[in-house]
């Protein structure tokens, strides 16, 4: 009966936490390949195979293919070398909260002067800069955790170093270095903000700036949109799922090498220079705009509904993750368990702008983009960014300290008291931080806003997208820094709430 | 072929460890001490992982002192506390482990060390994951792993602390066989009296002073 009745429970929780995902992302994918593609009917093949279409398709290919390379081949050596400098290696995390957008206004203010403004170099050498902090982190980490026991075990057996790297290091290393860099293929394919200013235009089209151009730039081509998207979705979804095969876990249980007492200064230096670059706009920063009553009054409505949009996503997403956790903890056995996550970590591999097509063609009689919608746009982002919050909890909930529960409730506190008492301490933090890291990246978002917003519906990407595009870049400088200083005020705000 | 520690002295928590003592082939000595007696320590010198900037010491191996090596050129078997094994072999792949990186081919490997998990109940599951092995059965790894290359000592640092009465007993008797016939000098570390006095041929205990911990032995 109580095995029943547990049953019934873990089956309405999954009903409960896979309702976002069917409503928000699956649906409108579907809607995606029946009303937009409109496969049943002739010429839906030779259409997805036209060249215009398919020159787009291997220049995406072509510019995530560099761009990951490229961080892939500075990310490890930098991520090896901070192995054991855990607060240098902090400074890469700095730029995990920097919006794509303010990157992209950055690196046209740094190459100002240069030729390659407005080029594809120009969007390979900024996809680097903001993918190799990435990369280098994952490899620190997973360097970082390879227990000391290990190496030790390896030279006591006489091992060089060239074999404990092979044996010990690489099977931890590679599959952390490899993933990540495909993470690296996979956002550089799905780069909206970047390409679109640093690009300079049509000869620098990627897939998703295309999607972009069919629907909201003057000619409406819905049927193109949706072709587009359809390769879009391959090309992001394909490496996300060899990612999830390639990702094995290894159990990691001794002690792990300890940090070095005294990390050198150069170790710090190469941290920073990863985060440089987003403050060359405040060099550049036309102070007098700030100071102007027009400029505050321009910004004022935006960036409210920016920061009420970037705690409703934060929110949303924040309790998403935790009822699909417990959904998933539920499940008894391993396997439901597996299935469960993929399907619910699928949304990373699609690109905001892809899903917020098929969101468009499966609720067009509700939402009108045209109009704009706070609601589509917290739901957009919202399952665009609950994968990242599900990852970084899900490993704490499943590192439960159940014998401490369990000696809790034999003290007399009730399930509610003990999970207080024992398991929200150690979890207070972490969630803090998936708001701050969602509410600051809601805030940059730029792809699904530029897909529903409307005159009346206007965030501060999109002032500043707009205002890049009418070359008023002292007003976009200013909007970009307004746009920082508030991220990281966010972010600053929560950690220092998560330290005391 | 004895091992010899001479000369031994570090400090850490302001306690002072001294030691000079040798272990005669075919011996197995063990260091019985208080939690903080400097066993551990001292066996991680001898090892060459000291992590203890302040220790300093001489060991010698056969008459020759190997202090100055790095750990992988000391030739010394250890087995540490925590059953550790590399996920990413098998189960004979980790017993091979040292034969493997003296360039000892992968039939000859699998040829010499089957027997010895054979001899620990490890046989039909060479071929595993080391992963899915009980504490038990990755101690009982751990000290094929430790032997099968044939070191010219065996070090033990609590081997069998996490694992039950039974599997101590039974480990220690496995151990005690295997060294009759690889008559080494062997050193273990342990709290454990019961088990110091079932496996060791001689004990070292420390002589303790207010502060200080001598290991003196001949």
């Amino acid at each position: 009966m109580k095995g029943f009745s547990r049953n019934l429970t873990s089956f309405f929780l999954a009903l409960l936490a896979l309702a976002p995902s069917a409503a928000i992302f699956v649906f409108p994918l579907f809607s995606l390949f029946t009303d937009g593609l409109q496969f049943r009917q002739d010429g839906f093949w030779s259409g997805l195979v036209d060249p215009v279409l398919l020159s787009k398709v291997r220049f995406t290919l072509y510019q995530a293919g560099i761009s990951a390379v490229l961080s892939g081949l500075i990310g490890l050596p930098l991520g090896l070398i901070l192995r054991n400098s855990p607060r240098a290696s902090s400074w890469l995390r700095l730029p995990f909260g920097v919006p794509s957008l303010v990157a992209a206004v950055a690196w046209v203010s740094i190459l100002s002067s240069s030729s390659i403004r407005y080029s594809f170099s120009a969007v390979v050498v900024a996809h680097v800069f903001f993918n190799v902090p990435w990369i280098a982190y994952a490899v620190s980490s997973a360097a970082a955790s390879i227990p000391q026991g290990w190496e030790d075990l390896a030279r006591s057996l006489g091992a060089p170093r060239i074999q404990r790297w092979k044996v010990v290091s690489f099977p931890i290393l590679a599959p952390a270095w490899i993933s990540s860099c495909v993470q690296a293929f996979v956002f550089c394919s799905m780069s909206f903000a970047l390409v679109l200013i640093l690009g300079g235009g049509p000869p620098v089209e990627t897939l998703e700036t295309a999607i972009y151009s069919s629907v909201r730039m003057g000619s409406l081509d819905l049927m193109m949109a949706a072709r587009l998207a359809f390769w879009q979705l391959l090309i992001c979804l394909a490496p996300w799922v060899l990612t999830r095969f390639l990702w094995t876990e290894v159990e990691l249980k001794g002690s792990l090498v300890g940090p070095l007492k005294r990390e050198p200064l150069w170790h710090h230096i190469l941290g920073l220079v990863w985060i440089l670059p987003y403050f060359v706009f405040f060099k550049d920063l036309d102070w007098s705009v700030i100071q102007s009553a027009a400029f505050w009054s321009a910004v004022r409505d935006p960036l409210l509904l920016s920061l009420q949009l970037s705690v409703l996503v934060a929110v949303f997403s924040v309790s998403w993750a935790g009822l699909a956790i417990g959904a998933l903890m539920s499940f008894r056995q391993k396997q439901y368990q597996k299935l469960f996550e993929l399907f619910l970590l699928m949304p990373s591999g699609v690109s905001t702008l892809t899903i917020s097509m098929g969101f468009w063609m499966a609720y067009a009689h509700w939402v009108d983009p045209f109009e704009g919608s706070v609601l589509a746009l917290t739901l957009i982002q919202g399952v665009v960014f609950f994968p990242v919050v599900f990852r970084i909890l899900l490993p704490l909930f499943r590192n439960r300290s159940l014998s401490l529960i369990h000696l809790a409730k034999s003290l007399g506190a009730s399930s509610f008291r003990a999970w207080r008492e024992v398991e929200w301490p150690r979890l207070r933090a972490p969630v803090l931080h998936c708001l701050a890291l969602v509410s600051a990246a809601s805030l940059g978002e730029l792809s699904a806003v530029s897909f529903f917003s409307s005159e009346k519906i206007q965030t501060l990407p999109l002032l500043v997208s707009q205002s890049m595009a009418q070359y008023r870049f002292d007003y976009a400088h200013a909007i970009s820094a307004l746009l920082f200083v508030t991220s990281a005020g966010i972010a600053l705000g929560f950690q220092v709430g998560r330290s005391r | 072929m004895s091992l010899q520690v001479t000369d031994f002295h570090a400090s850490f928590s302001g306690l002072s460890i001294e030691a000079s003592f040798r272990v005669l082939p075919g011996e197995r000595l063990v260091l019985s001490g208080p939690s903080g007696s400097g066993k551990t320590s001292l066996l991680r010198f001898i090892a060459g992982f000291s992590g203890n900037n302040s220790a300093a010491g001489k060991v010698f191996l056969a008459g020759q002192e190997i202090s100055l090596r790095v750990p992988e050129r000391r030739e010394l078997g250890v087995i540490f506390q925590e059953p550790q094994v590399f996920p990413s072999l098998s189960v004979l792949e980790n017993a091979a482990f040292g034969l493997r990186v003296r360039g000892v081919g992968r039939r000859e490997r699998r040829d010499r060390v089957l027997p010895w998990l054979e001899r620990v109940g490890l046989g039909p599951l060479a071929d595993q994951s080391p992963l899915t092995l009980s504490g038990g059965e990755k101690q009982r790894l751990a000290l094929v792993r430790a032997l099968a290359w044939g070191p010219q000592a065996l070090l033990l640092d609590e081997p069998f602390s996490a694992l039950d009465p039974i599997s101590r007993r039974e480990m220690g008797q496995w151990l005690i066989e295997i060294h009759r016939e690889n008559p080494i000098p062997l050193l273990l570390v342990t709290h454990d009296q019961d088990e110091a006095t079932r496996v060791g041929t001689r004990i070292l205990a420390p002589e303790i002073k207010p502060g200080k911990f001598r290991w003196l032995g001949s």
